[in-house]
């Protein structure tokens, strides 16, 4: 077995994962037999494909694993960086955006639609970068604004109007 | 070619038309904006054209397409930047010569190249898709299943990085494409109790969260310095006359785009760096090749810009896509019913002409256009990085919502945006994936009509299907030659440290 690099332990990890999903999903699969041998399905029941592709997936895991692990001087994996940017902070893309998006999910039906995205788009415009209190109110007011008139009279999409207000009224 | 322009003035009316011009307006606009490309212009668009009729959707699709691939090269001559992957090659003599004050001349010229390719891929797509289709009438299921495999194997396999990384993807893309009932059967798959997963997955929240939600977590990650451009960009007319001086760089180059395009899993970048290495060979300015050479504008931009109509002509004619753009836009068409292939010409030929027609139309409309908004790219290049962030996830989070206006669709963003983001910063590619969603319902229909038809005996059904039996060697030689490549490297490098 070699020293593991970075690079070695995020391939270690993608093959284990893969041989977790390969494993689970074909496990799941018999549960799906009944239909076995109806009409145009008597060859294959609708478990057995997706059997199939579980199989590749644990195999492919398997053989990533024993790459990275007992023939790292045989392989080259590629690297993890596709070295487009050098300035780049790994993760606080995800710790920045993602609490924002769950956050609006959960709020765009209770709150509605001009709230939660007004709210949103303010955040969002201050998590990029932007600390211009003018420039980010004026770009969210022509944001949510836009979207609704495109939304509503360009789609016919009736957007959430808020359980809260609905409530209350 | 007398019913193919009637089958044009049937399906291209001025509604169709409206859509190219807003396809290849927005696609250029999109390309040039570093990050993006057409591949994020198609994403965005793919769930409004759940409003469109099929041929115009199409248009609008095509239109980006064609778009994205030219706009990449604005970004690449003003700022060194590539708007996409495939005007990294343009970078190499655009931007030198925007640096010694030649931007207008540089601009142009990618501009009259993308013009030159896309009209001559749009020809050869005309002449040559309903030949390729009506040689593809007589396929089965055997045949499908080897072709399908073939564009999945490919991609896989030829993307950067790990080939195992890429048949994972690929993997993950067919599993994910059994979610919901059963073809067959009608049995539920995968759903766990979830009444929104009957259905499938959706294609729009699969395909937007994992290119457009990752690539824009990637880009609040970095912090690049705002860009400044002080030149004023006119278009020079006299760039026109190099179709007549370098003709044959022109027609050359094109051609290396048609053919790399055709092939399934290599795509804009290849052809536009395997025409500019051809055409400084044979330059006798080689010298001048990476300082400026307006030579090496021409030949990445005609390739890269002819290859859009070599990849379109095996998914309109064999149904198998062989770009990750490509298949997008065949789930586009997959979702109004319409499903590419032999068996689509045979009862749709008016509309496939229509289609071939709408491309022609989008790429001669690409001078017009480019020429218009010459002006307009260096204020759009300095619009901050923040607002076309913001911008991007908010149609993102809209247009996913529109699909189906089900919250469940925004969680599933989030979900793939998760994975897409994981899988870039792991090296696994997000192209197999998605050809692997698009053409997973291809594979397992084909897979099991084969299996009720041979019976017991697969490998003898085979035998007597001489183009599945090529397709299955051919997915062996492809899975198997990276193997024993790196083996005989090693080999080699064991023994010459002896």
């Amino acid at each position: 077995m070699t020293n593991l690099t970075r690079q070695s332990v995020v391939d270690v990890a993608i093959g284990l994962i893969s041989l977790g999903l390969g494993l689970s999903v074909y496990f799941l699969t018999f549960g799906f037999q009944i239909g076995v041998s109806s009409g145009l399905a008597s060859g294959m029941d609708a478990s057995l494909y997706p059997r199939l592709i579980a199989s590749i997936l644990t195999i492919l895991g398997l053989v990533l694993l024993v790459k990275t692990l007992f023939l790292a001087n045989v392989y080259w994996s590629g690297s993890v960086s596709n070295g487009r940017d050098n300035n780049v902070q790994t993760g606080t893309g995800l710790i920045k955006l993602f609490p924002l998006g769950i956050g609006f999910t959960i709020a765009f039906p209770i709150l509605g639609y001009f709230l939660s995205t007004g709210i949103f788009v303010v955040l969002l415009l201050f998590v990029s970068g932007e600390r211009r209190p003018v420039l980010i109110a004026a770009a969210a007011f022509v944001i949510v604004l836009s979207f609704y008139l495109l939304f509503r009279y360009g789609f016919n999409i009736v957007l959430p109007s808020g359980q809260i207000w609905r409530h209350e009224a | 070619m007398m019913s193919v322009l009637t089958d044009v003035q049937q399906f291209v009316g001025l509604t169709q038309l409206q859509y190219i011009v807003l396809g290849v307006t927005l696609g250029a606009i999109i390309g040039a904006l570093p990050g993006c490309g057409p591949m994020m212009g198609v994403t965005l668009s793919i769930p409004f054209t759940f409003y469109l009729d099929p041929v115009s959707s199409l248009a609008l699709l095509i239109g980006i397409y064609q778009g994205g691939s030219f706009g990449g090269a604005i970004s690449a001559a003003l700022i060194g930047i590539p708007g996409t992957p495939i005007a990294a090659a343009t970078l190499l003599d655009a931007y030198p010569m925007s640096q010694s004050g030649r931007a207008s001349e540089a601009i142009t010229l990618a501009t009259v190249a993308s013009w030159f390719g896309g009209c001559f891929g749009g020809i050869v797509l005309l002449l040559a898709a309903p030949s390729l289709a009506s040689l593809a009438l007589n396929f089965g299921p055997a045949e499908r299943l080897g072709l399908a495999l073939i564009g999945l194997t490919a991609i896989a396999g030829l993307t950067t990085g790990s080939t195992t990384k890429g048949m994972m993807s690929g993997a993950l893309g067919l599993m994910l494409a059994t979610v919901g009932s059963d073809p067959f059967t009608g049995m539920n798959r995968f759903d766990f109790g979830l009444p929104e997963l009957t259905g499938g997955l959706t294609f729009v929240s699969l395909l937007v969260g994992l290119f457009a939600i990752s690539e824009m977590l990637i880009q609040i990650e970095s912090t690049s310095p705002p860009i400044r451009i002080t030149e004023k960009i006119r278009f020079s007319a006299k760039c026109l006359l190099t179709i007549f001086s370098d003709w044959k760089n022109y027609v050359r180059s094109s051609l290396i785009g048609v053919l790399v395009g055709v092939v399934p899993g290599i795509g804009g970048v290849t052809s536009a760096f395997l025409s500019y290495k051809v055409s400084k060979d044979l330059s006798p300015d080689k010298e001048q090749y990476g300082k400026g050479a307006p030579g090496g504008v021409i030949a990445t931009e005609a390739a890269n810009s002819a290859t859009t109509g070599g990849s379109l002509l095996p998914m309109l004619s064999l149904g198998i896509p062989g770009d990750p753009i490509v298949a997008v836009m065949m789930g586009g068409l997959l979702i109004h019913g319409v499903t590419p292939g032999p068996a689509f010409m045979l009862t749709n030929a008016p509309m496939l002409n229509g289609i071939l027609g709408i491309f022609l139309i989008g790429a001669f409309l690409l001078l017009p256009i480019g020429w218009l908004l010459l002006p307009v790219f260096v204020n759009i290049l300095r619009v901050p990085k923040s607002f076309l962030t913001t911008l991007i996830i908010a149609l993102c989070i809209f247009g996913t919502y529109a699909t189906n206006r089900e919250l469940f669709d925004i969680w599933l963003l989030w979900i793939f945006g998760f994975l897409g983001y994981a899988m870039r910063k792991s090296g696994i590619p997000l192209s197999p994936l998605v050809i692997g969603f698009v053409l997973g319902p291809i594979v397992e229909e084909s897979l099991r009509r084969l299996a009720t038809i041979s019976g017991n005996d697969f490998w003898g059904f085979l035998i007597g299907r001489p183009v599945a039996l090529t397709c299955f060697v051919l997915i062996a030689v492809m899975l198997l030659s990276p193997t024993l490549m790196q083996l005989y490297r090693y080999l080699l490098r064991l023994r010459s440290s002896d």
